[in-house]
């Protein structure tokens, strides 16, 4: 699980001797750019899915056919039915828009609080409004990290009770402080580089230089954050189903048909398999692509 | 008699993936003899050196590649490994970087041994600290225990010949091995490397830097875009040069060259992103060259005398001082009484070593930061200590130029926009013809019209420092600070920024604060010049009457340890 | 031979810092402190939640609005946490509890709270750290097997590790118990007290940080590889294990170990969920039960736990970063 998903740092050295080796991953350039185009088109199937499920899975993921339990993937049925004899294909794509808004909203509710705790963070060194705020923010995410994501997660629905609303919510909550840190450092290093020296020596007014420079390229980054970010944030979104603390049966979400299969395993794997296989290629086609887009980041 | 050749390299073929990085190099290096590869970036110096080493990557070739009685070219990684260190050693330039920073030296000294002879841990202990006697580093003992960046710049770079020398090869290959170092280290490594040749081991030296390529070489081969244009022995290569690339080099050093005299040949423009390829016949060795008509500067008259009263004072600086405290640190006096001033019109260089405080003296001036004592005054007026809003009007009377000016671009603009971005800042109205006035600053500094929709990355590093200066111009200011501007460019490019430095000034009346470890460059560049030592101005004067009688012992050693 | 110049001769790069000793106080003293305060806001932010839903804080304490508590036990409840006072007597007697190790009573398990985590401690942590170990064994393993086999391994261990960053606990320890129990019939599918009843559950955890610290290190792995001092090293005709071994190893673990806090603190919050699938007994567990049944006591304790081993394993892996490259640097 990517909590904190490494910024790949930007070559300083331009104009190098021809000899000397890139540091970038080996391979042809072609082969990294196929992968990112099937992870593009996985997500996009994810979307479709998630919009329009009925355009891939005609049928009812709730209709019940007790006859049909636990067929094995077939014709009728491409990834066999569960305990109720309902196709697994059909309730994973009817699954898709469950899980993928808790993760997808998760992560801008974190992503949003991060950028605010980052950027008020980003101002600690200097007079003294910025570094009350760096220290009690640095301090309370401290906090957060001493509580890692899936238990931050978990003491939040102590409070709040289950449900997919207050899971949305302590997903979000337990992604904000990595974002936080990222956001931070970028602020921080942004605000002493030359760029934005450069500036003051031309008379800019620190507002101006704030709007123009520090926070275009101090949160450029958060984009390709976010993509890497949703993966995770599914994978615990479908956690939180899977411990029965997410969205309720019988709502055809992955951890919760993971959640349910799991007692059958025997008898039927693929009531476990596909479900948790439906996380695992979301996660990481966003993983992908968003270390694509950070890799196009770092090159232009 | 004749002496066969250590080292016999001969059409020394290297491409990656199809790209001919160097192109039938041949040149040879004889025991006890020092021979330098020159060049500028591109030429493809240093894949030749590390190709004598086998890591030099992509295809290699050669008709002849012999070191000693060993054939290089035949051989296989494995073969190599028994090579690198007993026949060959290499010594990189900063010893910061090019030892293991997380490992004492001894042990980077012990590995060489312990990979090559069979001697037992007291034995090898011995060997390092003989060798480390020998290169003149005190206390060796104590040294071997730590690491590079516990020492001291000196001592490092003896650590780290150390370490290439202990295997007694025949041949050392040093790649660059001054570039980046203080003239009291690059003094220490050039006197090293002078007495391993005298004793009987070839060097060879790849250098940019000519004054180190006359103090250490017997011979030169000069190098450019991957060929050999002309080599022979040092004097006759640099006193009475064959080819137009070897006399353009040298015309560009500035060193001896009058004080608005020019360096590079008039009407050269920017030049391409790539070097172009060589015009010449790759010589081998007794291969007369016809030397074709070149443009050769031409010593200019003596600058126009100077006006009966001095010029104005622009920039004045009296008294600064700042200390930076940190936690757990003795408190770092950066810039100690330190007083300055600008003329209209002149230049001021200020030299040192690094952590001398010019970079911090720069910032105080430009109010970047303010002094804990002491005040400045621009054009008249007060300007540090003062609060930001107070002098945030007047900022367009200066301007910076830095060593590194990508870092300085924002990375999303186009050069144009940054330009535009300069020439509408701190003025309260928005001037109609911005890209009018864009186009402008690009003329001045010598670059195409067409430049403004590149982005600075994809510019060569000259082009980038030329829209530096163009930002820096855009609010026509009276002051320019130029802090190491010409440090990360080739001896060529180098020449032509210069040049346009020089006729800016003349043109616009500007004032210079030129700051510089190279004394040659601000020998050139100034009018007068300040010597700064751990924060303080030991010297101060008309820059002929300093380089000619310094007073200071700091000045003196200084001047001393030019190669 | 030159002589060295009178600013060589001492030699020394930087001023002198202070004695070892007073170094190595001052940092535990402030890593004391800095752990001391998480923990207190840890404890104050559950203090003020806990009064901040809506409702009776008696009924939160004791399982939330569905739980139907008996009145008798709410009146404990709120005589035991004297939820009559003003708020900042509260406060102060709750801390006062804490400080002296009253973590309260689990309603739920009607059992000592510190004394029921004092049980379960050891187990977690003890998975916690096998899980840790076997991260990072495969996490070099991959770097170096990367740097070994050249483009084709490279590609490989980044799939891997970008596959193993992504899959949910859950389903990999359905699969592999799967594949391991059902089908080979190698190992057991839950935890038994044996050893070997141990494998299934640590690699579960293992992987998916193994995948992230796999990423951090082949990263760092290729910019050594391409350091200055990795010419010199070859240049004295080093091979490539030997590069490896005395040279590229510890530079690529630095980001890792400096991630090593987060790299626990995603193996604790892992191990809720590979506790459960494999019925063993832990501090995950527990909280699942009480995280279910709304136990704020047992809530409570749990995250101090965890909060208080996270400050524990920061400050180790701060020091084995700082045994493995002491230089300075800013923080």
């Amino acid at each position: 699980m990517t909590v904190l998903p490494t910024l790949p740092r930007p070559d300083e050295r331009r104009g190098a001797s021809p000899g000397r080796r890139s540091r970038r991953l080996p391979g042809p350039l072609g082969r990294l750019r196929a992968a990112e185009t099937v992870a593009a088109l996985v997500l996009l199937g994810v979307v479709v899915a998630a919009l329009a499920p009925g355009l891939l899975a005609p049928g009812d993921p709730l209709a019940v056919a007790p006859a049909d339990a636990f067929t094995a993937p077939s014709p009728a049925h491409p990834l066999g039915t569960d305990e109720s004899g309902r196709g697994i294909w059909t309730r994973i794509v009817h699954g898709t828009g469950a899980s993928l808004s808790i993760g997808a909203l998760a992560t801008l509710l974190g992503t949003g609080l991060g950028v605010l705790l980052g950027v008020a963070a980003g101002f600690g060194d200097g007079r003294w409004p910025g570094r009350a705020a760096d220290a009690g923010v640095s301090r309370l995410l401290e906090v957060l990290f001493a509580l890692p994501g899936l238990l931050l997660a978990l003491v939040v629905i102590a409070f709040t009770g289950p449900g997919a609303v207050p899971a949305t919510l302590a997903v979000g909550l337990a992604t904000a402080p990595g974002y936080a840190r990222i956001v931070r450092s970028q602020v921080r290093r942004v605000r002493r580089s030359a760029m934005v020296e450069a500036a003051v020596v031309l008379g800019r007014r620190p507002g101006t230089v704030l709007w123009r420079h520090v926070l275009p390229n101090a949160l450029a980054p958060v984009v390709v954050l976010a993509t890497l970010g949703l993966g995770q944030a599914v994978v615990w979104a479908s956690s939180l189903s899977y411990l029965g603390l997410g969205s309720p049966p019988p709502a055809p979400e992955w951890g919760a048909m993971l959640s349910a299969g799991r007692t059958y395993v025997q008898v039927a794997w693929w009531t476990t398999v596909f479900p948790g296989l439906a996380v695992v290629l979301t996660a990481a086609a966003s993983t992908v692509l968003g270390r694509g887009l950070a890799r196009r980041g770092d090159a232009s | 008699m004749s002496v066969a050749p250590l080292l016999e390299v001969e059409g020394l073929r290297v491409a990656f993936s199809g790209r001919r990085v160097v192109d039938d190099v041949s040149f040879t290096v004889a025991a006890g003899e020092c021979v330098a590869v020159v060049g500028e970036s591109g030429s493809g110096k240093s894949v030749t050196a590390r190709a004598l080493l086998g890591l030099s990557g992509g295809q290699v070739d050669a008709r002849r590649l012999r070191l000693g009685g060993t054939d290089l070219a035949a051989l296989d990684e494995r073969g190599w490994r028994g090579v690198r260190g007993p026949q060959v050693g290499l010594v990189l330039q900063d010893a910061l970087v090019s030892l293991d920073p997380l490992r004492p030296i001894g042990r980077e000294i012990d590995d060489a041994l312990r990979l090559h002879t069979r001697l037992g841990p007291a034995a090898r202990r011995e060997r390092a600290l003989d060798v480390l006697a020998e290169v003149g580093m005190p206390d060796p003992e104590t040294r071997l225990g730590q690491r590079s960046g516990e020492l001291s710049g000196g001592l490092r770079q003896r650590a780290l010949i150390a370490a290439a020398l202990v295997l007694r090869p025949e041949l050392v290959v040093a790649d660059e091995p001054t570039t980046a170092l203080d003239a009291e280290v690059q003094r220490v490594v050039v006197d090293r490397l002078a007495a391993l040749r005298d004793a009987g081991t070839g060097v060879l030296a790849i250098s940019h830097d000519l004054g180190v390529v006359r103090r250490l070489a017997d011979r030169v081969v000069v190098m450019r875009a991957g060929v050999v244009v002309e080599s022979g022995p040092t004097e006759q290569v640099l006193g009475a040069p064959r080819h137009d690339y070897t006399r353009m080099l040298l015309a560009a050093l500035p060193r001896g060259v009058a004080r608005g005299a020019r360096l590079s040949p008039r009407g050269v423009g920017p030049g391409p992103v790539v070097p172009a390829p060589p015009a010449a016949v790759p010589s081998r060795s007794a291969h007369a060259q016809a030397p074709a008509p070149a443009p050769v500067p031409a010593p200019a008259p003596a600058p126009a005398p100077a006006p009966a009263a001095a010029p104005d004072v622009v920039l004045a600086a009296s008294g600064l001082r700042r200390v930076f405290t940190a936690r757990g640190r003795a408190a770092h006096v950066a810039v100690d009484d330190v007083s300055l001033e600008l003329r209209a019109g002149e230049t001021l260089g200020l030299v040192g070593a690094s952590g001398s405080g010019k970079t911090t003296t720069a910032r105080l001036l430009l109010g970047l930061d303010d002094p804990d004592a002491g005040s400045a005054t621009l054009l008249g007026q007060p300007w540090a200590p003062l609060r930001e809003r107070d002098r945030r009007g007047r900022r367009a009377q200066l301007g910076a130029v830095y060593q590194d000016p990508a870092s300085s671009f924002d990375p999303r603009w186009s050069v144009g926009r940054v330009l535009a971005d300069a020439v509408t800042a701190g003025r309260r109205t928005r001037p109609t013809g911005v890209a009018a006035e864009v186009a402008s600053l690009l003329d001045r500094v010598g670059l195409e019209p067409g430049t403004a929709d590149r982005h600075p990355a994809s510019l060569s590093g000259g082009q980038r420092q030329r829209v530096a200066v163009a930002r820096a111009l855009a609010p026509r200011p009276r002051v320019l600070v130029c802090d190491e501007p010409v440090s990360a460019l080739d001896v060529s490019v180098q020449a032509q920024v210069l040049d346009l430095l020089d006729d800016l000034q003349r043109e616009e009346g500007l004032a210079y604060l030129f700051i510089s470890h190279d004394l040659d460059v601000v020998a050139h560049m100034s009018d007068h010049v300040a010597v700064m030592q751990q924060g303080r101005v030991v010297e101060q004067g008309r820059t002929a009457e300093v380089f000619a009688a310094p007073q200071h012992p700091y000045t003196r050693a200084l001047l001393a340890a030019r190669p | 031979m030159t002589r060295p110049s009178p600013t060589e001769a001492t030699g020394e790069a930087a001023p002198r810092r202070r004695g070892a000793a007073e170094h190595v106080l001052r940092w535990t003293l402030a890593r004391v402190v800095g752990g001391l305060v998480v923990l207190w806001a840890v404890a104050t932010l559950v203090f003020f939640a806990v009064r901040l839903v809506p409702g009776d804080p008696a009924e939160a304490i004791l399982g939330g609005p569905g739980s139907q508590a008996s009145a008798e036990a709410l009146a404990l409840v709120r005589q035991e946490y004297g939820l009559d006072q003003p708020l900042l007597v509260q406060y102060l007697a709750q801390l006062g509890r804490l400080a002296t190790g009253d973590l309260g009573t689990s309603y739920s398990l009607r059992t000592d709270v510190a004394g029921l985590l004092l049980d379960q401690l050891p187990g977690t942590i003890a998975l916690a750290l096998a899980s840790l170990v076997v991260a990072w064994a495969i996490a070099l393993g991959t770097a170096w097997w990367a740097t070994l086999g050249g483009r084709v391994a490279a590609g490989v261990s980044s799939a891997l590790e970008v596959v193993a960053a992504a899959v949910p606990h859950f389903w990999l320890a359905s699969v592999l118990v799967l594949v391991f129990s059902t089908q080979l019939g190698l190992l057991p599918p839950v935890s038994t007290g044996t050893p070997v009843g141990l494998v299934l559950p640590v690699v579960t955890l293992a992987i998916p940080v193994a995948g992230f610290l796999g990423q951090v290190t082949r990263d760092s792995l290729l910019d050594a590889a391409s350091a200055p001092f990795t010419v010199s090293a070859r240049a004295r005709g080093e091979s490539p294990s030997g590069l490896f071994r005395r040279h590229l190893l510890r530079h690529a673990a630095l980001p890792g170990l400096a991630l090593s806090g987060w790299a626990f603190g995603s193996l604790l919050s892992g191990a809720v969920v590979v506790e459960s699938v494999f019925a063993r007994p832990g501090l995950g567990r527990t909280l699942l039960g009480a995280v279910t049944l709304r136990d704020i006591p047992l809530v409570t304790g749990v995250a101090l736990a965890s909060a208080l081993a996270y400050v524990v394993v920061v400050a180790l892996g701060d020091l084995a970063e700082r045994a493995v490259d002491p230089r300075e640097r800013a923080s």
